[in-house]
């Protein structure tokens, strides 16, 4: 949760300053006196609360511990878990929808028990600064999980409870340095989710000034070139007319004297000359407003750039409630499951597909007794027998069927070949095929097979 | 999008590790704190809470067009007393706290790179420092330097090699001509940030205009030739006025006096001739006859021109103050050993007349004359030490306030005054900082022969957040150099009847007043071509003001 949002206009910046003042004051913030300015308020109260070690209010809240352990907790029908009856409490109501979304599919499930957990997580709280060519700030608040090292953004925590001020529960060195890089890693994904609000909006702004600066560097470059392009014009009609001089001088009647006009003309050389002269001072200024066009892009660039900038201002151990469920189930095997319960990720932890790690709803056992998702279950093709992708012996090579160790065929084509005059192909690990496609495909291999080794 | 983490994660980690667990209510309290503190774009002003300033509407208006809407280039064109130095600081500050500008340069004119560095430290808690070493330019963060060093070798490559994030231009009308190295150089530099600052973005015509705001945001007015199709009817006047304006709004600020409901308060003059007694009429006459012959007499005139302007200068203020100079002269083995005896005698003469000077006298008896607090300047430590001394043995509560004081001094000599009242007497024109509001009277004691200085000294009193109309009164001694110069300031440039910004497009015609008059009574064979010399001055006041007043005429009718 972004416990700062973006601008807020109606905001009464000033009234909460004082509030803040008073309860500073209030609860003995040493030396408050000479306190006054905003700033002075803020510094003050950055001197306290640096670390803080709360019970959830979640954990502390015995309507929700009622509702989902004991007494609202409903029978439920077949392959389902139960659930605790609608009682209005938000918490309640998600782990309900949670559990309802649940279903064991091949397997009867029976509850032996739940119980309610404290388990201790690690809340830290950022200050984050974009910067482009405005600066705007939010604080982000991350809850990292020691168990599974995850971090979810929190929603709000007022009304947790202090408890253990006197340090008895501190935490392991190693440990918060692996949580604090964990909840980095986090907040590094979410930031580049919103800074890219803030990229684009300052994007805008960037094309806005490219815009303008291609049209004025466009408009500078027909500038600089139009006496240029006058004179080469001007240079190019004097060496045509030297040219014509030329031609007349040798093929017409030679002129007894050159006319009075082309003695003054510059020679072909000389006009050549000047003309490649030319050609350089266009290419020196359309190289000087290159670079100089060059200069200021990068320039807005650097400008427009966004950058983020996470400081950790403050971090609190919290202990938070957990719903652990152990559950009997009977199905192609049998086994007892214990999964947790997360009230404030809301969602199930150690419950997930044993071949694929995705979350579990639609649950399948297979014979070995493991886990899967609807996609990892594979039931053999021929007899249904409960296998999944980690246990499957067999699969037909031809439409790759699942296949148990009892319904699956050898292909006679997997024997090794002799073929006159050819070297024998390797020999492979036996393929299986399944009943169908053996009548369908295999039959004519068999016959053929059997020809090529006479 | 670049993600840079901070490493002052190692306190609250220890703060856990070692189970330093303090009450929610702190935790909360701590990031309701973090959170109020939180910067959104430029929707609040941060400097303001925690510097206590106090902005004008105007002013308040104007930075934030500046920071939301403009995005740091802009041109500040307010009227001139409206603050436009403050704005800039403003900006800047802002910038500087939201981490967006960490190097600044201001390029200001010379005469008041000490007021921006003032101004900046004092109000704005801007360490800023005056750079004229090649080698500084990398070391400090905020580096204040005239566009003339700045933009001169060794300076202008050095310069030229960082990327500066905020300039400031003062006086940006400088920047009036893109073919000028001022404009190249400032063009030049690598900058996100970039603020002019003129009350008279036009001095001659339009293509100015177009020079400075292509400064700010090339392209904006597109080419030049295009801007003239578009703009310009002749290079005067403008095409379609609206338009330009609204183009124009896009990077400039201007406040008038009248938008911002603001009425300076008026200045009053008021003349005190101080007629020369007998003796001391002789001793002036003596020290410039004295004067003169040293100037024309000695082989290294040059040499010497300048402890003779200040010899002149000192003459006008006081016999005390004169008779300084002419003191070290006395021992001074430059001199011939009759002009030394010259020397000596006329610091007899000093001495003799120094009990009885008329001004001391005149200025005691206005003083006891007034019933509010009055701020006295003269331009001399002597000068100060004696009428200090006069007053006080008189019963008055005298205050002095001179350069030689520590900050803490200067602190406790303003808050006396401003308990106590009386007369504070201060050798320092230059803005202080110190709010002297409460005060409203200035005696001149003597006059600075630089325009610039005397305008600091009404500056004080007059300005922003003074209420009522302030008084400046002159002792002006007839018939001396001091009358001369008198008349130069208030009937050629009416300096002392009104606010003139920009002073310096008037001194530019005459960029060294103190030495031009110094010469001129030092080379001038008599009285009558004294006159002469000082008439021709005079005329290029008169001229520098004229078009003074047009181009304020101009601009207003462009911009306004
Ligand atoms: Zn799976
Ligand atoms: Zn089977
Ligand atoms: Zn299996
Ligand atoms: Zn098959
Ligand atoms: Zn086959």
């Amino acid at each position: 949760m972004t416990t700062g949002a973006f601008v807020d206009k109606a905001f009464d910046h000033q009234a909460a300053v004082e509030a803040l003042l008073s309860d500073y004051r209030r609860w003995g913030g040493d030396d408050a006196s000479g306190v006054e300015t905003a700033d002075a308020v803020i510094q003050a109260c950055r001197q306290r609360g640096m670390a803080a070690n709360v019970l959830h209010p979640l954990a502390g809240d015995l309507d929700f511990a009622r509702a989902v352990v004991a007494d609202g907790v409903q029978p439920a029908a077949d392959g389902a878990l139960r659930l605790p009856g609608a009682c209005g409490h938000p918490a309640v109501e998600a782990m309900a929808e949670v559990f309802g979304q649940i279903r064991f599919l091949n397997a009867q499930c029976r509850e032996l028990g739940r119980r309610l957990l404290l388990q201790r997580q690690l809340l830290f709280c950022f200050k984050v600064v974009y910067r482009s060519d405005e600066a705007q700030e939010e604080l982000v608040s991350v809850l990292v999980d020691p168990l599974t090292e995850e971090a979810a953004p929190v929603p709000g925590l007022t009304g947790a409870q202090d408890i253990g001020l006197d340090g008895g529960a501190a935490w392991q060195g190693y440990a918060l340095k692996r949580l604090y890089r964990s909840a980095c890693g986090h907040l590094e994904r979410l930031l580049a989710a919103r800074g890219r609000r803030l990229e684009l909006a300052a994007q805008r702004r960037l094309e806005r000034d490219m815009a303008r600066l291609e049209d004025y560097y466009q408009g500078l470059r027909e500038e600089a070139l139009e006496p240029l392009a006058r004179e080469l014009h001007r240079l190019e009609a004097a060496r045509n007319r030297a040219r014509l001089w030329r031609a007349i001088g040798i093929y017409g009647a030679a002129p007894a004297a050159e006319p009075q006009e082309s003695r003054g003309a510059p020679s072909e050389s000389a006009t050549d000359r000047e003309l490649s002269a030319l050609e350089a001072r266009v290419q020196e200024v359309l190289t000087a407003l290159a670079a100089d066009r060059e200069r200021r892009i990068q320039e807005l660039k650097a400008k427009y750039t966004v950058r983020a900038e996470a400081a950790l201002v403050a971090a609190a151990s919290v202990w938070t409630p957990r719903v652990e469920v152990r559950v009997k189930l009977t199905g192609p095997t049998r086994r007892e499951i214990i999964f947790f319960y997360d009230p404030i990720r809301r969602r199930c932890l150690d419950l997930s597909c044993e071949a694929c790690q995705a979350p579990l709803k639609e649950v399948h056992l297979c014979a070995r007794g493991e886990l899967v998702c609807p996609r990892c279950f594979a039931p053999c093709a021929a007899c249904g027998k409960a296998l999944c992708v980690s246990c499957v012996p067999a699969r037909c090579h031809l439409c790759d069927a699942p296949l148990c160790g009892s319904c699956g065929t050898a292909c006679p084509l997997t024997e090794p070949l002799a073929v006159a005059g050819t070297a024998p192909a390797a020999a492979g690990p036996p393929r299986h095929v399944c009943h169908a496609c053996r009548e369908r495909t295999c039959g004519p291999c068999t016959v053929l097979a059997q020809f090529l080794a006479v | 999008m670049e993600i840079a983490f901070r490493s002052e994660h190692e306190a609250v980690l220890d703060a856990l590790a070692q189970g330093r667990f303090e009450p929610w209510r702190w935790f909360e309290l701590r990031l309701r704190a973090e959170r109020l503190g939180l910067t959104q774009g430029f929707e609040r002003l941060l400097c303001l809470e925690g510097l206590r300033i106090e902005l004008y509407d105007h002013q308040r208006e104007a930075v934030l067009r500046v920071l939301r809407d403009m995005r740091g280039r802009a041109l500040l064109a307010d009227e001139v007393g409206l603050g436009k130095t403050i704005e800039a600081g403003v900006i800047l500050k802002e910038y500087m706290l939201r981490g967006l500008a960490r190097k600044a340069l201001i390029l200001a004119p010379a005469s008041l790179l000490t007021q921006w560095q003032q101004e900046l430290a004092e109000k704005l808690g801007i360490p800023a420092r005056i750079n004229r070493s090649a080698d500084n330019w990398h070391r400090w963060d905020c580096v204040i330097t005239s566009l003339d060093t700045a933009r001169r070798a060794p300076h202008a490559d050095r310069i030229r090699e960082i990327p500066w994030d905020m300039v400031i231009v003062d006086e940006a009308h400088r920047l009036k001509n893109r073919h000028t190295v001022s404009w190249r150089f400032v063009d030049g530099l690598t900058k996100k940030y970039l603020l002019l600052l003129t009350a008279t973005p036009i001095q001659n015509d339009l293509t100015e205009l177009y020079n400075m705001f292509t400064l700010l945001k090339p392209g904006l007015l597109r080419t030049y030739s295009s801007f003239k199709r578009e703009f310009m009817l002749d290079k005067r006047s403008a095409k379609d006025a609206g338009r330009l304006r609204e183009r124009l709004s896009e990077v400039m600020v201007r406040s008038t006096r009248r938008d911002a409901l603001l009425r300076l308060p008026r200045r009053l003059v008021e003349t005190v001739p101080v007629p020369l007694s007998g003796p001391e009429e002789a001793f002036y006459r003596d020290v410039v006859a004295f004067a003169r012959s040293l100037h024309q007499g000695g082989g290294a005139a040059g040499e010497r021109v300048l402890p003779l302007i200040l010899l002149l200068r000192e003459l006008c203020s006081s016999p005390h103050a004169a008779c300084r100079t002419l003191e070290v002269m006395a021992c001074s083995d430059r001199l011939e050993p009759g002009e030394r005896e010259w020397a000596r005698t006329l610091a007899a003469q000093a001495r003799a007349i120094a009990a009885s000077a008329r001004k001391l006298a005149a200025a005691e008896s206005w003083i006891a004359a007034q019933a509010e607090p009055v701020l006295v300047f003269t331009e001399f430590r002597a000068t100060q030490a004696a009428l200090a001394e006069r007053l006080s043995a008189l019963g008055f509560i005298v205050t002095v306030f001179h350069g030689g004081l520590t900050r803490e001094e200067r602190s406790a000599a303003v808050d006396r005054f401003r308990q106590a009242g009386g007369v504070l007497i201060s050798t320092e024109a230059g803005g202080e900082g110190q709010n002297l509001q409460f005060c409203r009277v200035v005696l001149n004691y003597d006059l600075p022969w630089n325009p610039m200085r005397v305008e600091q000294r009404i500056g004080r009193v007059h300005r922003l957040g003074q209420t009522r109309d302030v008084r400046i009164v002159n002792l002006i001694t007839p018939g001396t150099i001091e009358e001369h110069v008198y008349r130069l300031l208030h009937e050629k440039i009416c300096l002392f009847r009104q606010v003139i910004g920009d002073l310096d497009l008037i001194l530019a015609e005459e960029p060294r007043l103190e030495r031009t008059v110094g010469q001129l009574v030092l080379e001038a064979p008599d009285e009558e071509a004294l006159l002469t010399g000082l008439a021709a001055v005079g005329r290029r006041f008169e001229r520098a003001r004229q078009r003074w007043e047009a181009i304020q005429r101009r601009n207003e009718e462009v911009l306004a």
